[in-house]
């Protein structure tokens, strides 16, 4: 995912040395005290990055109160658990890199259902402009290109479709949008093709289809 | 209580049944004013239906605009219907912690300071924070606190789900206790560290019903951008009217709300905060309690990991698992010496180290006076603990700190000695040292103490032993 460990111990630089190669992380602070923490993440966040950190001791705490996000182990000590901005429970630190995802996937959700909300908008001055003025000007029926039943029913199918997109959508906000182990800009391709052009074309059908049932039942 | 298996299906009957009157109680304004797209969008549902209302008074063609208010109604419903269903999901959590919270009674010791065993049955909701309280075997822990004495196997399902009992004790990092736990064997004196109303269990329920959520920087600006547009196109629609006017349209105003609902962003304002309720909501279902929305969504940003290496990367206590004594230590004063250390060291640590000397090494628990030995308490600076007893002064803690106690710089340590640190070290091990500095120990007699491995000459000074990780 492109994200750095670092592993923290108040051991010597040579056992550090020992655990960090078998544990495989990026790089480790060894014998480091409260203060060393508080100072790496510092220098850290000055540089733009963001950390998260996850302990449980009472010795942890300034770095987990100074981290962005801090995790706490439900087992650690009164200190740490109030220092962190996150708890967990099963005090597994491991669930770090899972936390990261479920940001990941929340802010990837925000964004998705954003381009496809604006991208939606295409659809509907196809379907309410030529509605309105057609009557005055006529050439403007060459961008009914849905061919809708009426001028009502075209605004009234885009009304309904405005509000059931809503209902549609919920199942996906609250499941969030699939998260893959893809690099960013692969991601960012891939749902800007699903929720950009999706949201661009959805509506045009939706809208038609809408029409359709408005029109058969005569209700506008 | 599994939390596993109660994690409910997407749509429950209950929870949108729960959700439907919700989202009728959300269409208050007041409330709605929040989110500015979707206020806008019940502003213009209202109107439209005032003008539906005249038009019927008026006896005229009432088809259209009636249709055109229900769907726009329909469209602010079902965006505070999102919202419900997101909120009701963490609300179904909250149920089963509130369980954990019923009136009970506590054990107040009168005289914590004089280790006395007296205490007064009060209200848990009585207690104040400092309060030190007895809980024993079958007791619920009443609020949150630290382990001030005692060693207990406490059941912490009711927060985590799982039903294995943890250890909980006084001294290292274990030593937080839960309001709402029960203790299962033995008994511990607590320290209350929280107010009632305001431990562990009341801010996750306050949290999982999305009581405090507060709009994130992310959302925050998403949503200054949807109000943005909102305008603009509030604008655009009333601009509309007069051009349209001048070219000789009538445009309707139902119409042009019609309009106006339809280009302002109402999908993704409708479900902004369900999307952000939802993200907490999968963290906990995942037994992490995020206690701002912020950290979330930070989350997702991260560009670096630290971790702790005990207990992260390692798992479990360090525990002492040999003594190595220096060239002219013997192995018995080298034991003595780390035995007297450990006495006070509250830790897994120190115990082991305690059970190390007196087990396997069959040391006896040395015998002070009272009066003379004053133990010394670990700190992060110094990075040492240990006992000041009869003269002697005796330390133990990380390689460098121990020798900085004796003003010696590690080269002048004798090689050997250096070797030792240095194998446990590479094994993945944490050396630690002892060192005793008796008052007859010169300076200059420090390099031959710190001298070769497993020799059994006398040494006064220091000596070293490796703790497995």
């Amino acid at each position: 995912m492109g994200i750095r460990t670092v592993m923290v111990t108040g051991d010597n630089p040579v056992t550090a040395a020992a655990i960090a190669s078998e544990a495989g992380v990026d790089d480790f602070i060894a014998e480091a005290t409260p203060e060393d923490k508080l100072a790496y993440i510092r220098k850290e966040q000055t540089g733009g990055r963001l950390i998260a950190m996850c302990g449980d001791g009472t010795n942890d705490a300034p770095a987990l109160a100074q981290s962005d996000v801090g995790v706490a182990m439900q087992t650690g000590t009164q200190a740490a658990r109030e220092a962190g901005n996150m708890v967990d429970l099963d005090s597994n630190p491991t669930k770090l890199i899972e936390i990261v995802e479920i940001g990941k996937q929340m802010l990837m959700t925000r964004g998705s259902l954003t381009t496809f909300s604006i991208a939606n908008d295409v659809a509907k001055y196809f379907a309410i402009l030529p509605a309105l003025f057609v009557a005055t000007y006529p050439e403007l029926d060459a961008l009914n290109v849905m061919h809708l039943a009426s001028p009502q029913s075209a605004i009234l199918s885009a009304v309904i479709f405005n509000a059931l997109i809503i209902v549609a959508l919920i199942p996906l906000a609250l499941q969030g949008v699939a998260y893959r182990r893809v690099g960013a800009a692969a991601l960012l391709r891939r749902n800007l093709l699903v929720y950009g052009v999706g949201g661009l074309i959805l509506p045009f059908v939706g809208i038609k289809a809408i029409d359709l049932i408005v029109s058969t039942l005569h209700l506008a | 209580m599994s939390r596993t298996p109660a994690s409910p299906a997407l749509f429950d009957a209950g929870i949108l049944k729960a959700a439907a009157v919700q989202s009728v109680i959300k269409l208050d304004p007041r409330k709605l004013m929040r989110n500015p797209v979707i206020f806008v969008t019940e502003v213009v549902a209202a109107l439209t239906t005032a003008l539906w209302i005249r038009d019927v008074a008026a006896g005229g063609a009432v088809s259209f605009s009636g249709q055109i208010a229900a769907w726009l109604w329909f469209t602010v419903l079902f965006a505070t219907f999102a919202e419900a269903v997101a909120e009701g999901r963490g609300k179904a959590q909250a149920a089963s912690l509130r369980a954990t919270r019923s009136d009970m009674l506590a054990k107040r010791l009168l005289d914590p300071a004089s280790l006395g065993e007296l205490y007064e049955r009060v209200n848990a909701e009585s207690l104040r924070i400092g309060d030190v309280v007895l809980v024993e075997a079958g007791d619920l822990i009443p609020l949150d606190g630290e382990i001030v004495e005692g060693v207990a196997s406490v059941n912490e399902s009711a927060i985590t789900g799982e039903s294995a009992p943890v250890i909980r004790e006084a001294g290292g990092d274990r030593s937080a206790v839960t309001g709402g736990t029960t203790v299962l064997s033995d008994w511990i004196k607590v320290r209350i560290a929280a107010a009632p109303g305001d431990t562990f269990i009341d801010r996750m329920i306050a949290l999982v019903e999305g009581a405090e959520r507060q709009k994130t920087p992310n959302e925050l600006a998403l949503s200054i951008l949807l109000s943005g547009m909102t305008l603009i196109f509030l604008i655009a629609v009333v601009t509309l009217w007069g051009l349209a006017g001048y070219s000789g349209t009538t445009l309707s105003v139902v119409v042009l709300a019609a309009l106006l609902v339809t280009l302002i962003p109402t999908t993704i304002g409708g479900l902004l905060s369900a999307i952000g309720i939802a993200g907490m909501d999968r963290l906990i279902r995942f037994n992490v309690i995020a206690t701002s929305g912020r950290a979330v969504e930070a989350a997702g940003d991260v560009d670096t990991l630290l971790l702790d290496k005990t207990g992260t990367i390692t798992f479990g206590n360090r525990m002492a698992s040999a003594f190595l004594p220096a060239p002219g230590v013997s192995a018995e004063r080298l034991a003595d010496a780390a035995l007297a250390a450990s006495l006070a060291d509250e830790t897994p640590e120190g115990r082991s180290i305690v059970a190390l000397a007196t087990g396997e090494y069959g040391r006896p628990a040395p015998d002070f006076g009272v009066a003379t030995a004053t133990p010394v308490p670990f700190t992060a600076q110094t990075r040492l603990s240990g006992v000041d007893v009869g003269g002697r002064s005796i330390r133990k803690g990380a390689i460098d700190s121990a020798l900085r106690h004796l003003g010696l710089p590690l080269e002048r340590a004798p090689a050997a000695f250096r070797a030792d640190v240095e194998k446990v070290a590479q094994s993945g091990g944490t050396p630690l040292a002892v060192a005793e500095d008796a008052a007859s120990c010169s300076a200059s007699s420090t390099s031959r103490t710190w001298s070769s491995r497993a020799s059994r000459n006398v040494s006064p000074r220091c000596a070293l032993w490796a703790s497995a990780r």
